[in-house]
């Protein structure tokens, strides 16, 4: 694990615990964006390799990408919204797909990718 | 109308009901000891322990809830499941293979077993008592939502009455076969989850007039408007980013899911699960999209009353615009969903109370498997209650349920498994913090003092719980002195290998 790791979580923990404590709309994004970046944060405390690290930061790369832009469409005015009058606004296919399904599509093959290496760094040939 | 008038479709559910105490009833005979009736004897697959973790996961909240959630607040409410996109790949990195190496190594069959393992036995009490008050509200919100559906399909007056027969048959092959049962259950119940919810997804399309005229439905009626579509819609963003880190990084702390890790047979099975549990845990979520966006879309269009109680938007729909078998089917799928989590609860809350709180006070069982049994009762009681009296939407218990689970555990479970430097006061201190904190704001915000809210509009008590538990974790670690790594056992060593 990066000793940088969990000093980050505990910046990002403290962070989201003050926002919402704050209330406001600037302390609703500064939550939403520490809140966003968590589960890098969280992968990169489990990350035992430096493959492991790389991928825990891609995440973080991707997550900061997609609240960026979240606040961003989200900001503009509903008619200025690419698609908001025929079909699902793009902002909301931005939320489905930058949220759920490019992490799943990262997540899912790079830990398949650093799985051995994760296990072999725990000395645990995994069987009983 | 009853769906009762429709035999077809409680022929079908009856048929399921039947099957799953079959199971349970044929469960016995593997059931030997302890270990079987906890963990499944730990000898499970790929396969078999993605769906059974998919299935344990998703529940009445997802099947009923979920809908009705989104019939009440549009599409923010996928902010609760937009985090299956990392979830399973977080789970599987960061404590998968820990808790699997542990549970290979030594007798560990709950989490408080692992907690105590790595942080000593002072730490098993409080952290047995948040698994038991987080599994009786987590039943609590299956029995709520059993429930509702056994109401419409039986037709029974009242839903105490329709939660009763939910729980009789519940307990009866919970108690009989436990996680053994829970496990054979869980792949036929995951199995029916996911064809239920592809199948349903297309009706709903079908029914409100394809996607383009359903969404054309929903924008142009004033009662929804566009906002219902958008990404936030009126719901605040300290609720929708609340719901995001509750359910994302909580995820963590919820020992149904947790559990499962124990049960696997060889670490390497968890490469693929990420995939295969996130793919599987989308599938599922085309029946919150589908019903969800189809009742409004209908409602606007005049073909459907608009639901009195928004929980009930997925049973109307399914009474109202599907066909007998595919009504059938999907009850048969929805009742699933909630017995396969609150097998899950129960086993877990047994364990709770027969395993971790005696051994807790130095008092361990004999017999823990009689006793197991015996608690399952108990805690069937005590969450029925639980739901009666929490009063409110099945996503909103769900919520408070997860949180619970997610605010307690989550912290001590992520960091304190993989970073050395956390010491057993930290741990306590941070369990502590998540449970009280989270029951109080829960109370607090809902009987406000004086008529004014604690918190800003929209925070989530269980966000603010969850935050301030991995700041006391990191805080008090920081405060105190180090733990010497020689004085812990060689497979916690291992797990916190850097």
């Amino acid at each position: 694990m990066s000793r940088l790791a969990p000093i980050a979580l505990a910046v990002l923990a403290a962070s989201a615990l003050l926002a919402a404590l704050a209330g406001g709309r600037m302390a609703a994004q500064i939550f939403a964006v520490t809140v966003s970046l968590f589960p890098a944060a969280v992968c990169a405390v489990g990350a035992r390799t430096p493959r492991g690290r790389t991928l825990a930061l891609l995440l973080g790369l991707l997550l900061g990408v997609w609240i960026a832009g979240l606040i961003l469409l989200t900001s503009a005015a509903a008619g200025e919204v690419p698609g908001a009058r025929s079909g699902l606004p793009f902002a909301t296919w931005w939320m489905l797909g930058g949220g759920a399904v490019a992490p799943l599509l990262l997540l899912g093959a790079g830990y398949a990718a650093i799985h051995r290496g994760e296990q072999a760094a725990a000395g645990d040939g995994g069987r009983r | 109308m009853p769906l009762l008038e429709r035999p077809a479709i409680a022929l079908v559910a009856a048929i399921y009901l039947v099957v799953v105490v079959l199971i349970g009833i044929a469960s016995l005979r593997r059931t030997r000891d302890a270990r079987d009736f906890f963990i499944a004897g730990g000898r499970l697959g790929l396969w078999v322990t993605a769906l059974a973790t998919m299935s344990a996961a998703f529940s009445g909240f997802i099947f009923l809830g979920g809908p009705g959630l989104t019939y009440r607040m549009g599409l923010a409410s996928l902010w609760i499941v937009l985090p299956v996109g990392f979830t399973g790949g977080m789970l599987c990195w960061t404590l998968g293979g820990r808790l699997h190496g542990l549970a290979a190594r030594h007798e560990v069959y709950t989490i408080p077993d692992a907690l105590a393992l790595r942080f000593g036995e002072e730490i098993r009490a409080i952290a047995a008592l948040a698994v038991g008050v987080g599994s009786i509200a987590y039943l609590g919100l299956q029995l709520q939502a059993a429930g509702i559906l056994i109401q419409a399909v039986f037709g029974l007056d009242t839903l105490i009455a329709a939660m009763a027969l939910g729980l009789a048959v519940l307990l009866l092959y919970s108690a009989l076969g436990g996680m053994v049962a829970g496990v054979y259950t869980d792949v036929l119940q995951g199995s029916l989850m996911l064809m239920v919810a592809v199948a349903v997804f297309g009706q709903a399309l079908r029914a409100a007039g394809g996607w383009s005229g359903m969404l054309d439905s929903i924008r142009t009626d004033a009662r929804f408007g566009g906002d219902f579509l958008g990404p936030f819609g009126s719901t605040p963003w300290f609720t929708a980013f609340g719901f995001f880190f509750v359910f994302g990084i909580g995820v963590l702390g919820q020992p149904h899911m947790l559990h499962k890790f124990y049960m696997l047979r060889d670490a390497h099975e968890l490469r693929f699960m990420p995939l295969v549990l996130g793919a599987s845990q989308s599938v599922c979520l085309l029946i919150w999209i589908g019903i969800g966006l189809a009742v409004p879309a209908l409602v606007a269009q005049g073909r459907m009353a608009a639901p009195t109680v928004a929980d009930r938007a997925a049973p109307e729909f399914l009474l109202g615009h599907a066909p007998d078998a595919l009504a059938g089917l999907a009850v048969a799928g929805i009742l699933a969903a909630i017995m396969s989590s609150a097998d899950s609860f129960i086993n877990i809350g047994s364990a709770a109370l027969v395993r971790d709180l005696p051994r807790a006070l130095n008092r361990p069982l004999a017999d823990e498997l009689r006793w197991g049994r015996v608690a399952v009762l108990g805690i069937g009681a005590l969450a029925a209650a639980a739901a009666l009296l929490y009063g409110d939407l099945i996503a909103m218990l769900g919520t408070f349920a997860f949180g619970t689970f997610a605010a307690a555990l989550a912290p001590t479970m992520v960091v304190g498994f993989a970073w050395a430097r956390v010491t057993p006061l930290a741990a306590r201190a941070s369990i502590a913090t998540g449970l009280v904190l989270n029951l109080a704001l829960e109370w607090l915000q809902r009987h406000p003092p004086a008529g004014r809210s604690l918190l800003a509009p929209g925070v989530l008590p269980s966000a603010v719980a969850l935050a301030a538990s991995f700041t006391v974790l990191f805080a008090v670690s920081w405060l105190t002195p180090r733990i010497d790594p020689a004085s812990h056992d060689d497979a916690v060593r291992r797990m916190l290998a850097p």
